[in-house]
């Protein structure tokens, strides 16, 4: 569907699909960031010292799209510390320090859904974000009037697993978030966007009425919601505009399995699976393991380093972050963990563009990369207007292929927070 | 454990400036093996000459405005043999020597070095050569110490499709061997280093104009500059347009200019002038094909 083949296409280095997710030891504490988005709103409703139980509430929801925050482990309060996200913002976290018990909370129930209304809310209590990376709020995406249904089984960033596993280990829970969400949001039709799926996955969702699967052409990044919605639908979501706006939700399948669990249990996401892979790891594999809990943990369960790595990741190569410390916390939204030896983590040195075209052939939003860079450095606010630089999805494509190595996304995301702040001073003129 | 913090994305690909230069540098070998066969040891000389003098004014440009060295990446090399592949056998080393210079320092480094001239540098240090006075010595062509004809001259018996395929006919030392140069291209279409339009779009141009004016097919499109302009020259990143849809109307471009020349010029052959009048052009042929974005017709 529509033009050609843009982005580009990736070596998998999927060494973990046949992998058991090994269960981690509940490490000695974990770390519940608040606000993932930046926008901290939540006030916490424990304090030093306090018993806290597996899925009892620690922060509410707060104001505008924020959801409720729980505790995945049990055990006592240690302290509320300041954590830098890795988008640099500083935010509030619960530090917990585990009593191994794992008691559950007395107030995990599963919440009663009869419409719409009630289903939000319970989305909205869950505390679910989403899973695939983004961690945006699942009910404010979910709280919109649509007639297409997208589910994101794609997973095309190279190394990253945890979604076919879902889709290997836990069918049920997401063919049954797929009915949940049909049935409550009211939508006809839903078609699941599928690469290599496991055995058994393509009969289950066929048995779902008014469900389709569609395999994904194999390329990245196939699974970016615009370009998702354009490869099942044919639809192009307007520059600004949101994919329900052009009568679409995009979800992971992830996602779906822990909101169908909720409806089910009322029992959050307090655990969830992650890949651990990369030149620097003894044993490439799948951990489960307590939300908050530290990334040096997660690399110790999986078998520890080959030698020290230079780089660890959250997330995939293409668009994953670099984490300046293994201190950081497990977060919802995280799929994957992956530890760079020396020569991994080195990235090569820029040279001057020699205007071979590579970035714009290769750009999945039909942009014209080498200009942005150019037009950002001279701060020509016009030129970024007219070639729509903040479109840019920072897929990471433009960087990927580019012979002279130019850092071709740093100077997009540049380009386009100066855009945005130019339309603040415009607006408050 | 200190970590090294770098922005995504974290892997990628291996082609480098270097790779794709040194593919067009294996690209045009065939070609260099066929003019030392046609035209004698000379014609090695001549490149080497060629080389030797664009790296080092490249080399010692960079040193002499403290700018970073760049003559690792090869396209000093490219520049160098693409000259030599210009100029007839018996040019005296001196002006291919100065040919080389006037490339790198005048055409690119002036201009802000690779990725910033606006001209093909082999293609305009030829053309200066050419209407500098060294006109003489740029067009008169000799095979073994005799001297023949470029096959497009007027008057010139045309060669055999078979002469005019194995290259042993008048001409610049690099553009004679048709065989050879088709080989070179389409391993750079195979590498991906070039695409295919710019190439289809020129040839396809002079073709198409060829028969409608009752022109010898094979002779205009072998019996001249044009295979290694239309491979190795147009299609030159840094002066030919970034998207698919602009390299089609730069190609047709070269190739209507390439044929007005021919047919009405003052000169036989249009190619080296085609090329850079089009890269004139390139800019705005950009401007006039620059890709929408999916979604941004809506404001």
């Amino acid at each position: 569907m529509g033009m050609g083949i843009h982005g580009v296409r990736l070596d998998g280095h999927k060494n973990t699909v046949n992998c058991t997710p090994v269960e981690m030891p509940i490490p000695e504490k974990v770390c519940l960031p608040l606000a993932l988005l930046g926008a901290n709103t939540s006030t916490i409703l424990v304090k030093k010292g306090d018993e806290v139980a597996v899925g009892q509430p620690i922060a509410d929801q707060g104001k505008g799209i924020g959801v409720p925050v729980y505790a995945s482990v049990s055990g006592t309060v240690a302290g509320i510390e300041t954590l830098r996200l890795t988008n640099g913002s500083m935010v509030d976290a619960v530090v917990i320090a585990t009593d191994g018990k794992q008691t559950v909370w007395e107030g995990v129930k599963a919440p009663s859904v009869t419409d719409r209304q009630s289903f939000l809310e319970a989305v909205r209590q869950s505390g679910l974000v989403g899973l695939g990376g983004a961690g945006f709020p699942t009910w404010v995406k979910l709280n919109a009037e649509v007639d297409r249904l997208i589910i994101n089984g794609s997973e095309c960033e190279p190394f990253c697993t945890a979604d076919y596993a879902a889709l290997r280990d836990f069918i049920g829970d997401v063919s049954e978030g797929i009915e949940l969400v049909k049935k409550y949001i009211g939508i006809e039709k839903a078609i699941i966007g599928l690469k290599h799926p496991p055995k058994g996955a393509e009969e289950a969702f066929k048995a779902i009425e008014g469900a389709e699967v569609q395999h994904l052409r194999e390329y990245y990044p196939i699974g970016a919601e615009k370009m998702l919605i354009k490869e099942t639908t044919g639809r192009v979501v307007p520059g600004g505009k949101l994919p329900k706006d052009v009568g679409c939700i995009v979800i992971n399948v992830n996602t779906l399995a822990y909101l169908a669990r909720f409806i089910r249990t009322g029992m959050p996401l307090v655990m969830r699976t992650v890949t651990v892979d990369g030149s620097a790891v003894n044993t490439p594999c799948l951990v489960t393991a307590p939300i908050g809990t530290a990334v040096s943990d997660i690399f110790a369960a999986a078998g520890g380093f080959k030698e020290e790595p230079t780089k660890v990741l959250a997330g995939g190569p293409m668009m994953g972050v670099a984490l300046e410390s293994l201190d950081f916390p497990l977060l919802w939204q995280n799929g994957s963990f992956l530890a760079l030896n020396a020569k991994d983590a080195k990235l090569p040195e820029p040279g001057a563009c020699i205007r071979c075209g590579r970035c714009v052939d290769a750009c999945p939003m039909n942009l014209m990369a080498f200009q942005i860079t150019k037009a950002y450095r001279a701060r020509d606010l016009e030129t970024l207007k007219t070639i729509r630089a903040d479109l840019c999805i920072e897929c990471g494509c433009c960087a990927y292929v580019c012979p002279a190595k130019r850092d071709m996304v740093t100077s997009n995301k540049l380009a386009k927070r100066f855009m945005a702040d130019e339309a603040k001073k415009e607006a408050n003129k | 454990m200190k970590l090294l913090v770098t922005p995504a994305p974290h892997i990628r690909d291996k082609e480098t400036t270097q790779s794709i230069m040194l593919d067009v540098v294996i690209a045009l070998l065939p070609a260099l093996v066929a003019s030392v066969v046609i035209f004698g040891i000379r014609a090695l000389i001549v490149t080497a000459v060629c080389v030797i003098a664009a790296v080092l004014s490249e080399f010692l440009f960079e040193k002499g405005v403290k700018r970073p060295n760049t003559i690792q990446d090869l396209s000093a090399v490219v520049t160098g043999i693409l000259l030599a592949f210009c100029l007839p056998v018996d040019i005296p080393l001196w002006i291919a020597a100065l040919g080389s210079v006037i490339a790198i320092v005048v055409v690119k480094q002036l201009f802000g070095g690779i990725g910033q001239n606006f001209a093909n540098p082999a293609a305009t240090a030829r053309v200066i050569l050419l209407i500098c006075s060294f006109g003489g010595a740029m067009t008169s062509w000799t095979i073994d110490g005799v001297s023949v004809a470029t096959p497009l001259a007027d008057g010139v018996i045309p060669p055999s499709v078979t002469t005019l395929f194995l290259g042993r006919h008048g001409g610049c030392l690099g553009e004679t061997c048709a065989a050879a140069l088709l080989i070179g291209g389409i391993y750079l279409l195979i590498r991906k280093v070039i695409s295919w339009h710019i190439p289809v779009a020129y040839l396809g141009t002079v073709a198409v104009v060829s028969l409608a004016a009752g022109q010898d097919l094979a002779l205009q499109l072998l019996g001249g500059g044009l295979l290694l302009g239309a491979f190795f020259m147009a299609t030159d990143y840094t002066t030919s347009p970034m998207t698919n849809e602009g390299k089609l109307v730069y190609g047709v471009g070269c190739g209507l200019l390439t044929m007005m020349i021919r047919l009405w010029g003052a000169t036989p052959e249009g190619v080296s002038y085609a090329i850079l009048l089009m890269n004139i052009l390139t800019p705005h042929i950009d401007k006039l094909t620059m890709h929408k974005a999916l979604g941004g017709d809506v404001k």
